[in-house]
């Protein structure tokens, strides 16, 4: 197994070295930089910007050092846990960041979680009745949440709640606990908050594996050796579990390393949309104002959870599945 | 008898694999606070690195000598250390895994385990006529009626072999 870690790791540092890099390209992309797009801000409001100030800014945030100059700083800070400076709020990123980082985390967990406690049993039964009267109703609104996208959603939310009930549901948590320390009462008001964002957000992938989990275990309920369990009088439950079950749930493990970064940055216009005070709004802000460490910041910690996702899932599946394809051959 | 060892390309791809992951992760440790995550997580992927390379010098110091009796591995590096050895008549677990390098599975080595008395020895398909080895212990295990694991019987059919014990026509 050591080997195998190795191999993964091996694999995963230069990754993560090689987009660092795309990432401070990307950012830097644009034509000019966030001092640039400041001093057009400015002239559209009809202020004058001072141009010696803006050299002094300049050079002071280091935007007239060469490229790989500040490529290598912006590296060795992030190695070093200092994300850089945010332009646009003055400020470390870390301390602008504050706690959006965990509220995103938490908001995605939640909506995995979620994803999985619905669309598990769903997809079993689904695959298991299949065009039974259930299984096509589940059908129908598995199609309905796929097609539905996540902000329209939100928004229908969003007014129903207002229409129905006369409430707000934006936000992650009552508005005199923002920007407070954590404590019980501010966990439990991010838990009542909690479920709106994750049904939204959820909603599309849990639509998604309930299919994706239907169609796989159908495919393993019709082969041979289910029906040979089946003919020897093995009990249903227990022929379904063993195997069938087993290999249909390779998918769901090989797409960890997808899921987090997809739910984060699939929530950006959710968040929007219900004020939610994570990453999502802050990343799309940073990249329009070209507040470049804020920006690649959000996106070095989506290429690390992607990273870690794919590590993580290559070794549970190396765990679980330690098949070869049939037509495939061990290398030497 | 037969002797195998690990090819010099292999254990040369692996020194390689570790000195490449020890020259990353010394300098980015050495660029993160002495007291920062980052600088223990590197540490530990160093340390990592380094235990993957003392396995490949392990590695290429072992023989293993496939008899009709059994699979004995002696190791140059390990001495005053008793051979360990497995007999085929005493085989009580067999394993056959397969660890892919791509998601697609075209890609990998396979591991093969087996236990008797308390031995235990594990085989990357990257020795020396592995094949005959994987052959000489699922023949031992089907001798033995070792129950194995659906994993393993496919991972042996892929390789070739046919795990179904031969009907008696006597």
């Amino acid at each position: 197994m050591i080997r195998y870690i190795a191999h993964r790791l091996l694999i995963m540092v230069p990754t993560l070295i090689a987009i660092s890099f795309i990432v401070f390209v990307v950012i830097q992309l644009p034509p000019g930089d966030y001092l640039t797009t400041l001093i057009e801000e400015l002239r559209e409001l009809g202020e004058p910007a001072d141009l010696k100030q803006i050299e002094a800014l300049r050079e002071e945030y280091g935007l007239d050092r060469p490229f790989l100059i500040q490529y290598a700083g912006w590296v060795a800070g992030l190695v070093q846990g200092d994300l850089g400076y945010s332009f646009e709020y003055e400020q470390p990123v870390a301390d602008v960041v504050g706690d959006r980082l965990w509220l995103s985390f938490i908001v995605s967990v939640a909506t995995i979680v979620f994803t999985w406690i619905v669309a598990f049993p769903i997809g079993v039964y689904s695959a298991t009745h299949q065009y039974s009267w259930a299984d096509n109703s589940l059908t129908f609104l598995g199609f309905l949440g796929l097609a539905t996208p996540n902000f329209l959603l939100a928004l229908v939310m969003v007014y129903f709640a207002n229409v129905w009930f006369g409430t707000e549901i934006g936000g992650l948590m009552d508005e005199r606990y923002i920007g407070q320390p954590w404590n019980w009462g501010k966990i439990v008001s991010v838990l009542e908050h909690l479920w709106i964002p994750v049904i939204v957000i959820g909603t599309s992938g849990t639509a998604g594996m309930i299919r994706r989990l239907r169609a796989n275990l159908l495919d393993e309920l019709q082969k041979q050796y289910v029906v040979t369990g089946r003919a020897k009088g093995l009990p249903p439950f227990r022929l379904l579990v063993k195997y069938p079950l087993r290999m249909s749930l390779n998918p769901f493990i090989s797409d960890i390393g997808d899921l987090l970064p997809q739910v984060i940055s699939g929530a950006v216009i959710v968040s929007v949309v219900l004020n939610l005070p994570t990453t999502g709004k802050m990343l799309y802000e940073a990249l329009l104002s070209q507040d470049m460490y804020l920006a690649g910041s959000f996106l070095m910690f989506l290429a690390l959870l992607t990273v870690l996702g794919v590590l993580v899932s290559d070794l549970a599946l190396a765990l679980l599945d330690p098949r070869i394809r049939l037509q495939g051959r061990a290398a030497k | 008898m037969t002797v195998q060892r690990y090819p010099r390309t292999t254990l040369r791809n692996d020194y390689v694999r570790a000195a490449v992951g020890v020259a990353l992760c010394v300098p980015l440790a050495a660029v993160s606070r002495g007291s920062s995550f980052g600088f223990w997580l590197f540490i530990g992927l160093t340390l990592l690195f380094a235990v993957f390379a003392a396995r490949t010098w392990l590695r290429g110091r072992a023989e293993y000598r496939l008899t009709e009796a059994g699979l004995l591995r002696t190791n140059a590096a390990l001495k005053g250390q008793a051979p360990t050895g497995i007999a085929w008549s005493e085989l009580s677990g067999l394993t056959l895994r397969f660890y892919p390098l791509r998601r697609d599975r075209s890609d990998g080595w396979m591991q093969l385990t087996v236990r008797a008395a308390g031995a235990r020895l594990s085989i990357d398909s990257t020795l020396e006529d592995f094949d005959a080895i994987a052959e000489a212990a699922l023949a031992a295990g089907l001798r033995n009626d070792l129950p194995m694991t659906q994993t393993t019987l496919a991972n042996f059919r892929a390789l070739g072999f046919s795990p179904e014990k031969p009907v008696d026509s006597g």
